[in-house]
């Protein structure tokens, strides 16, 4: 008989390895828990967010670079057919290259960005691939995951501060998926097309920052630290079949040596 | 069936099991469900007592060295799947990776999480149903078999060991 229940232990096996697979495709939690969240409760909470990290980040405040930063802003605006979200870039001193959205469509630019980039449209280029995440909801749907909406919904009826800068810290470590990587790139390249700034703009700043950083192991830079295909985005953006018609209007009235002398 | 009865010791009719016997068997089982809410955190209290139970408890009748010995063996796998549980989602809390995506094909280590959570959370529930029957079975003087436990269970208590009949013969030294 002892010899027969080894039978018994494989059936059990076999139900509950299957119960497993069966479940990672047919998963239980909705595959857009983005939805849970309405767009005026993000813009909410973002607002809140975004408040709560300026306090404690130093704010380039330039007038200078806020005119620049309005312009780019302005022409990505233009590229969008329509949205939802109300856009606000904010600069932050700080050298990383990097550049981050948060919740409610506000974006972060760290002035080590600017001071890297050659072009305005190299910075326009980061810029539209963050717009992507924002028109994706990939923020939303990466602090909802994490964190649980209910927490999530508790930061506007006043909860603890503490939470709210859980909140920022999440969003600003955000490490997408590379679905979700890709879908900001391809939105971003989109982006770029109709706001007339060559898409090519997109794999000279990946590039250069690919440079920076290849050479150490510490990858520093979340913006592309999530990204272990790099060659093949930029590739991508180089093979960006634009539109016959396109034609890029280069920023007359942006004089770039002046911005990066001013940071 | 005849290596049934010749291997293994009859099994108590619920007549004759009194009443004491029946509580100790039916404890095995429910005990497990206080010593898993206090072990939560970390599922390896439970098995302590357990294990603790099974000892105090394995020499006082075959009934209920089966019964506490079914209920031991079966939380051993749960008990697995919920230390795994706990720990990849701290691990998942504290530790961010994209590695699994690029390891497997079959999902994120998102879906992958997922699947295994609804697979425990199963485990466990059939566990605990299946823990509930066999403990007022067990209270009736009854047996209660679960697949593939249920027949350890019952070789562990029941088989007879060889060398337990052996019947020793005190001899003289051979001149």
């Amino acid at each position: 008989m002892i010899d027969k229940i080894y039978k018994e232990l494989a059936i059990l096996l076999i139900i509950f390895i299957g119960i497993w697979v069966v479940f990672i495709y047919v998963p239980i939690i909705p595959k857009a828990p983005e939805n849970a969240l309405s767009i005026e409760k993000e813009q909410q909470i973002g607002e809140l967010l975004i408040e709560t990290y300026l306090e404690q980040a130093d704010i380039l405040n330039d007038s200078l670079i806020n005119n620049v930063v309005d312009q780019i802003q302005k022409r990505l605006i233009s590229g969008l057919d329509s949205t939802n979200y109300d856009y606000r870039i904010y600069v932050v001193n700080d050298d990383d290259i990097n550049a981050f959205a948060s919740l409610g469509g506000n974006v972060v630019v760290f002035s080590g960005l600017l001071k890297y980039a050659d072009s305005p449209e190299e910075v326009a280029a980061v810029l539209a691939h963050e717009i992507g995440h924002v028109e994706e909801r990939h923020v939303v749907n990466k602090v909802v995951k994490e964190l649980g909406i209910t927490l999530l919904l508790s930061v506007l009826s006043g909860g603890d501060p503490g939470f709210t800068y859980e909140i920022i810290q999440q969003s600003i470590s955000t490490v997408f998926d590379r679905r979700q990587e890709s879908a900001a790139d391809d939105y971003g390249l989109q982006l770029l097309e109709k706001s007339q700034i060559h898409p090519n703009a997109m794999a000279a700043i990946f590039r250069k920052i690919r440079d920076e950083y290849s050479s150490s192991t510490y990858e520093t830079l979340e913006l592309l630290s999530t990204h272990p295909n790099t060659n093949r985005r930029i590739k991508k953006s180089l093979e960006y079949k634009t539109d016959e018609e396109f034609e890029a209007k280069p920023f007359i009235d942006i004089d770039w040596d002046k911005v990066k002398e001013s940071i | 069936m005849e290596e049934t009865n010749s291997n293994y010791h009859p099994v108590s009719q619920p007549d004759d099991i009194p009443t004491r016997e029946r509580e100790d068997a039916m404890g095995g089982y429910l005990m497990m469900f206080a010593a898993m809410a206090a072990g939560l955190p970390l599922p390896i209290i439970n098995l302590l007592a357990a294990l603790i139970y099974f000892y105090v408890n394995k020499a006082k009748s075959r009934f209920i060295k089966f019964h506490a010995y079914q209920s031991l063996i079966s939380q051993i796998p749960t008990t697995m799947l919920n230390a795994g549980l706990v720990f990849w989602t701290f691990r998942l809390f504290f530790y961010q990776s994209n590695t699994f995506d690029d390891v497997f094909s079959i999902g994120s280590e998102y879906e992958i999480y997922w699947g295994y959570l609804i697979m425990t959370s199963i485990a466990n529930l059939l566990y605990f149903i299946f823990s509930l029957i066999a403990a007022f079975r067990a209270r009736k003087g009854q047996f209660y078999y679960f697949l593939f436990f249920g027949k350890m269970a019952y070789h562990y208590a029941y088989h007879i060991n060889s060398n337990e009949n052996k019947v020793i013969v005190n001899k003289p030294p051979s001149i």
